[in-house]
């Protein structure tokens, strides 16, 4: 336990987002005598927020009884985590050696370029972000990607506009 | 061969080594070097830096750690081949890829292990491009920065604030060659500042603030000494240059400290050069405190002293001595009480472990103790009552928490305000403050009615806590005394004696309030005691002291402090002490040394007492005298000069020596060594049975209705009176501050850092609040030893414990 | 030939209870608690010559023995299903299509370790696994095959908490999947102790590939001697290998272990796509090293892979058509390992961004012949890395540079790629 604490940290949450830590706090409720539930508890904070908010991690912590800095360490290692608030849609193009050879690449600038977006930038319509990922296990569709955890592949530069529409079609979740 | 060891051989050396010692250690064992970089002896097997590798048959066909792996009977271990010599280099070539060469400017210079690395690996030259990173260097908090860019990701860091400390401040974060170490959220780093990852941190990462460009490593000279700052007496090694102390580290894995300090013993040290320092003799001249020679004022103290002597008797005449003083400081001004002067009006103010160690020796007799560390650590429960430790005796609660996670013992806190102990007890509750007795009286199976209403224990925490004490072998029951114990302190010890007499097994561990407290009440500072804590009533103890001391000590035990000064005082002689500031009633105490003849105060700083006297003497602080502290477990630790005394000031003991040679009676001591010896020889303890009885303790009072309860403890940054002249510490808790709980502070409008008025029928003060999770409901907690002493501003008798009423300025 | 893990992936629902019962599906488990100590269990399971289909090739049974030999409890159970490795998707495949025939493998290792409690871990990505892990776990719950008194035994309780990964390869290693399941980062942890006697929480721990699970079913029906005989020559059993890359036809083939690469890439996966040449092919993931078209009659199992220099690993063969840059190869795959790794040692952190600068410079022509030589000191000095990570991960970047050396020094000295036919 820090010895100032109390000491409120900078905010980060609207005012509007804030009530969404009372809904976290339950959803960890489950999580709170289980032990080695953190990334459960991750998890969590990412299904209400979109991301996990420092708020998220403070709270994370108070309520597992473990260290604030632990917590973010577990943040930061894996990758599926946003720190950031994510697109509705994220895109994560695969970009190692079976994808690579099968036109990965050209997959990624077709999206990027379609969406006038870089790498992990979130379009201004909160709908889509591209991630360039590790090996999604998904070699049988190569090129593939997943739009969040659903699967797609083979792509082409075309089939990646066409996915664009039919997300664009499906709307905000 | 016994199952017990192993044996190996080690390029070509056979050796044996316990089962369970790891390759590293058989070869340190038998001298084979092996280099290293993220072991360190304080801490688990990590492997991270693979500096240690050796060739290992059987084993794995290639490399393998030797700090890792655990020496196996028959093994073939060989350290120095070519391709692991080829490794070694590699791997600090790939490391220097990032780490810059900027030695020249670098703290850590001289004694950084990567340094040493590539000097023995001979690293002239590396086959990798040069990629230095370029990060700023990031200030952690107020007394610890990191620089990113020297960090080798060793985790020493790491592991040290989690498994020594029990605090994890830091920890990595990213990961694959973007990692780094930061604490939580990559923001300011709100630990116990107790400088240790800095300790531990093998390069120039991790630095000290206030030591940042003070010295080279070099240039400094290290002289091992003991912490001033509290009763654990942890081992400091002090580096000074040029006649000042420039930084402490920790010295030495050895008891009491293990190898780690808190934040005051690493970086509480800077009141030694502070520029408030008493440096010269001041005598009274025409009503003022005007600078004198020391034979002037000598003479004027001898003078006044025979005088009183001669006009009035010799129970006229007092001495306070001080637990921020040494043994041997302690020693020679009760010789030359009882000797020379003739009086036994000899006191200490240490009121917390003086109250509590009577009351422990009347029922228990001379088996209260102290007893070792070890002792409370090896207890199978460990029971913490009041005080939160982690705060008044940091470096124990780190070794607590650690005996509770990985020794597997069971730790009960009934603490006041929540605390770190929390996170690694099996049950931890909060006591109110004032119930801290009547609950170990509960734990020893009193039925005490409306229990929950009056400690704020519940009646199934209190079964679950009684359960668990009555089921172990042994429990050491652990308690602060503290000046929050003030008034109440025989109360917890009786109810923690009435715990050991209802269970065999339980130990008791007071936890002196400063550093030499309890080497003051085993000297026999007390009117009716004599050195070894033998009463004075003990005719053979006296006859013992008269022959050593060359003179006949007096039977008549002196009086009660507050009846001496109230009553026949003409004289007091005051070493390192504040009689007046730390009075419970501090105008009655001023007026009486207004109206005494002579007071001589001799000090580090002034304070209430030294503007009240006539003669003020410049005494040294722990670093520039030898001599020793008593700690909380009766061990010894020694003290030696790491630099000379500021000005004029002198060593505590030579002061009052010299007073003494000066009417007459000279010790002929030169140094402080054959004071150890003397002392030494009349410390043999008494043999006292004790009543072995029982007793109700008083009941608390129930919580007020509408008000709020004072906690007044301790807060880790605050040492008192040289603590709060440590910048280090002031810049980490720069004011007295009021802590209240979130929901309490809610309700009444408070916000972190506003102003609050406390009041209580004592009195009022005003200051800042902080909204504080360790604080509970209903509870307002004031640091104690602050200069202003904000506390005793409202009730001044037993402030811990009141009611007082909060409001918003 | 007969199918043992891929048997049920043409049935209709194959990944529900009742397509699982149907076709035959807990009838193992049933006998095995029935007929047999567990000690037979891991008696068959040794005999049968199965061993660990994540890579490491440790024979199953004698793990199990040493779990139920350890007397800390409780034991563990765990399920390795945090597949991750480049070019590899066959555990995939186990869990969408018959995670039912893994969790019955799981429960027969649980009884045969004496474990009482388990953990099924798949990698975050794995969305549609987790669907059907998660409802076949359910449903085995509700038909007692899991819980307290399995199938009536007294005595037989197991039970199972299913966890999901983040987004890291490392996780894999199996003792930085038990940091990832306490809730920590993923790093790993050194052995030994190894997880038989310290897995997870400290406690003895069989730690089990999804595909192995998988065989032990039908290994407990059609016994040892069975099993033993579906592999070639000397290896035990079926393995799934998985094509991607320069293939016609990508996908998951259950064959004897031990086919040659040969058959695999033309006979099930069609060949080269487009018709084109063969350049050369990884057999096991990324962290194999590349083999060239004389390597194609090379038997896929472990022992014939160690000979060559490379690995069985996962099974996931990976194919390079002979416009392939195996400099680029090499380069793609230093920059997975430059981003995977935990960043733990300093050999594997610092180590694998030299791999990706070296393969940088060589691919932008400014190479040296010392960059060949320092790729080789490199390596040297990654193999005191902490775990297999690192220990592997220079491995396919140096066995590029051996066998396809070609490659590199063209691009050394300036000079087209040369193309390889097969």
């Amino acid at each position: 336990m820090a010895i100032h604490s109390g000491a409120p940290r900078r905010a980060t949450l609207d005012d509007a987002e804030r009530p969404k830590l009372d809904q976290l706090r339950q959803a960890l409720a489950p999580l709170r005598d289980e032990p080695g539930t953190t990334l459960e508890a991750l998890y969590a904070a990412q299904d209400i927020f979109s991301y996990v908010p420092p708020e998220a991690v403070t709270l994370i912590a108070k309520e597992l009884r473990l260290p604030e800095s632990e917590v973010f360490g577990v943040l930061t290692f894996y990758s599926m985590f946003h720190r950031k608030p994510a697109a509705a849609y994220v895109l994560r193009v695969c970009r190692d050696l079976s994808c690579h050879l099968t036109g990965a690449p050209q997959v990624l600038h077709a999206f990027n370029q379609a969406l006038g977006a870089r790498v992990g930038e979130v379009t201004e319509d909160g709908l889509f972000e591209t991630e360039s990922v590790s090996c999604l296990g998904l070699c049988d569709l190569q090129p593939a990607l997943m739009v969040n955890l659903e699967q797609h592949g083979p792509m082409t530069a075309d089939k990646a506009r066409a996915l664009l529409d039919d997300l664009r079609a499906r709307g905000a979740r | 061969m016994s199952s017990e060891t192993v044996t190996l051989t080690i390029d070509g050396q056979e050796v044996q080594v316990p089962r369970g010692a790891t390759v590293l250690q058989a070869c340190e064992s038998i001298g084979v070097e092996i280099p290293t970089l993220c072991t360190d002896p304080r801490l688990k097997p990590y492997g991270a830096c693979r500096m240690c590798v050796v060739e290992v048959q059987p084993g794995p066909p290639r490399p393998t750690a030797s700090c890792t792996t655990p020496a196996g009977d028959g093994m073939t271990v060989v350290t120095d081949s070519q391709s692991i010599k080829d490794i070694r280099k590699h791997v600090i070539e790939l490391q220097l890829q990032h780490h810059p060469l900027d030695c020249p400017y670098c703290d850590q210079a001289g004694t950084c292990e990567l340094q040493d690395e590539v000097f023995d690996q001979e690293i002239f030259q590396s086959p990798y491009e040069t990629v230095p990173k370029a990060h700023p260097e990031e200030i952690l908090n107020e007394v610890i920065l990191i620089n990113h860019n020297r960090c080798i990701l060793c985790g020493r860091c790491v592991r040290m604030c989690d498994e020594q400390i029990g605090v994890r401040a830091l920890d990595f974060v990213e990961r694959a060659v973007g990692t780094f170490i930061a604490p939580a959220q990559h923001e300011f780093m709100d630990c116990e500042r107790c400088g240790m990852c800095i300790e531990t941190c093998p390069v120039g990462a991790l630095l000290s603030r206030p030591f940042k460009h003070a010295a080279r490593s070099w240039q400094t000279e290290k002289t091992a000494s003991t912490c001033p700052h509290c009763a654990v007496g942890c081992s400091l090694l002090v580096e000074s240059r040029h006649g000042s102390v420039v930084r402490t580290r920790s010295n030495g894995l050895e008891e009491p400290d293990r190898g780690i300090l808190c934040a005051k013993g690493f970086f509480g040290h800077s009141f030694v050069n502070s520029g408030e320092r008493i440096t010269e003799p001041l005598v009274r001249r025409n009503g003022a405190l005007q600078p004198a020679s020391w034979s002037e004022a000598l003479n004027v103290i001898s003078a006044g002293l025979r005088e009183v002597l001669d006009a009035h008797g010799p129970q006229a005449v007092g001495v306070v001595g001080s637990p921020n003083t040494t043994n041997e400081d302690n020693y020679t001004l009760q010789r030359f009480a009882r000797a020379v002067l003739g009086t036994n009006n000899v006191y200490s103010q240490s009121s917390g472990l003086h109250a509590a160690a009577r009351t422990l020796r009347a029922v228990l007799g001379s088996a209260a103790g102290p007893r070792s560390q070890s002792e409370l650590l090896e207890s199978d429960v460990i029971l913490v009552v009041g005080a939160d430790i982690g705060q008044t005796h940091n470096v124990v609660g780190a070794h607590v928490k650690q005996a509770a996670r990985d020794d597997g013992r069971t730790l009960l806190v009934a603490t006041r305000l929540a605390s770190g102990l929390d996170d690694f007890a099996t049950v931890a509750a909060r006591v109110r403050p004032g119930a801290e007795a009547v609950l170990l009286s509960a734990l020893a199976g009193a039925d005490i009615p409306n229990m929950h209403a009056l400690t704020g224990i519940d009646a199934d925490t209190l079964t679950a806590m009684r359960s668990r004490v009555q089921a172990a072998g042994t429990v050491a029951v652990v308690w602060d005394t503290g000046v929050w114990t003030l008034g109440k302190a025989e109360a917890i010890a009786q109810g923690a004696a009435n715990l050991a007499l209802a269970h065999d097994g339980v130990k008791l561990f007071p936890l002196p309030e400063r550093a030499n407290a309890a080497g003051t009440f085993l000297l026999g500072m007390a009117p009716d005691l004599l050195p070894g804590a033998r009463p004075l009533s003990d005719d053979e103890a006296r006859r013992q002291a008269s022959d050593a001391w060359g003179a006949p000590v007096p039977a008549e035990p002196g009086l009660a402090f507050d009846d001496f000064i109230d009553g026949p005082m003409q004289a007091l002689y005051v070493m390192g002490e504040d009689v007046v500031g730390g009075s419970a009633n501090p105008q009655g105490a001023q007026a009486a040394l207004e109206r005494a003849r002579l007071v001589v105060a001799q000090d580090i700083f002034m304070n209430a007492t030294t503007e009240a006297a006539d003669v003020v003497l410049p005494g040294a602080t722990f670093a520039e005298k030898g001599g020793h502290f008593t700690n909380f477990e009766g061990r010894l630790g020694r003290l030696a000069p790491a630099i000379p005394p500021v000005g004029k000031a002198r060593p505590d003991w030579e002061i009052v020596a010299r007073v003494s040679a000066a009417m007459g009676a000279d010790f002929g001591w030169r140094s402080h060594e054959p004071i150890s010896t003397e002392l030494a020889g009349l410390m043999q303890r008494p043999s006292l049975p004790g009543s072995r009885e029982s007793a109700a303790v008083n009941g608390a009072a129930p919580a007020p209705a509408d008000g709020f309860v004072l906690a007044t403890e301790q807060h880790l940054y605050t040492a008192g009176v040289s603590g709060r002249r440590a910048d280090s510490l002031t810049l980490m808790l720069p004011e007295a501050v009021a802590e209240l709980n979130a929901g309490d502070a809610q309700r009444l409008s408070i916000a972190h850092g506003d102003r609050i008025r406390l009041s209580a029928d004592g009195g009022e003060v005003n200051l800042k609040a902080l909204v504080a999770d360790r604080v509970p409901p209903g509870v307002v907690s004031l640091p104690d030893r602050f200069l202003e002493a904000a506390p005793r501003q409202l009730d001044p008798r037993a402030p811990d414990g009141a009611a007082v009423r909060v409001h918003k300025v | 030939m007969s199918l043992v893990v891929t048997k049920n992936f043409g049935n209709p629902q194959s990944w529900t209870l009742d397509s699982y019962r149907a076709a035959g599906g807990y009838t193992a488990l049933a006998r095995v608690l029935r007929e047999m100590t567990p000690e037979d269990v891991s008696d068959l399971i040794k005999a049968s010559g199965l061993s660990g289909r994540g890579g490491a090739f440790f024979p199953t049974g004698l793990k199990w023995e040493f779990v139920r030999k350890d007397p800390k409890t409780p034991r563990y159970v765990v399920v390795n299903g945090d597949e991750s490795e480049p070019g590899t998707y066959v555990n995939r495949y186990s869990l969408e299509l018959d995670p039912h025939l893994m969790l019955e493998g799981m429960i027969i290792a649980a009884y045969a370790c004496h474990a009482t409690l388990g953990y099924v871990y798949i990698r975050g990505e794995y969305g549609l696994a987790h669907e059907r892990t998660q409802a076949a776990i359910r449903d085995a719950y509700a038909a007692g095959f899991l819980g307290s008194g399995i199938l009536g035994t007294s005595g037989f309780d197991f039970d199972i908490t299913f966890r999901r990964g983040a987004g890291a390869y490392i996780v894999g290693e199996e003792t930085a999947l038990f940091n990832s399941l306490e809730g920590k980062r993923g790093n790993p942890r050194y052995k030994p102790p190894f997880p038989t006697n310290v897995g997870v929480w400290g406690l003895p721990t069989a730690i089990n590939n999804v595909e192995t699970l998988s065989a032990v079913p039908d290994i407990m029906r059609n016994g040892a001697e069975w099993f033993q005989d579906l592999g070639r020559g000397e290896a035990a059993g079926t393995k799934m290998y998985c094509l991607s890359g320069h293939v016609a036809e990508p996908g998951v083939h259950e064959l004897p272990m031990g086919v040659t690469a040969r058959e695999l890439i033309y006979d099930y996966g069609g060949g080269v796509a487009g018709g084109r040449g063969l350049k050369g092919f990884k057999p096991g993931g990324a962290s194999s090293a590349p083999l060239t078209p004389n390597e194609l009659d090379a038997a896929l199992e472990p022992k014939s892979m160690g000979a060559l220099g490379t690995i069985m690993g996962t099974g996931g063969v990976v194919v390079f058509d002979e416009t392939t840059d195996m400099v680029d190869v090499a380069y793609r795959d230093a920059l997975f390992f430059e981003e995977e790794s935990c960043g733990f040692c300093i050999p594997c952190r610092e180590g694998a961004p030299n791999l990706v600068q070296i393969c940088e410079r060589i691919l932008h022509g400014q190479g040296t012949m010392d960059d060949l030589e320092l790729l080789e000191e490199l390596g040297a000095s990654m193999m005191a890395s902490f775990c297999g990570l690192g220990q592997f991960a220079h491995q396919p970047v140096r066995g590029a540079a051996r066998r396809f050396r070609e490659d590199f020094v063209a691009h050394i000295e300036g000079r087209p790629i040369p193309a390889a036919a097969s």
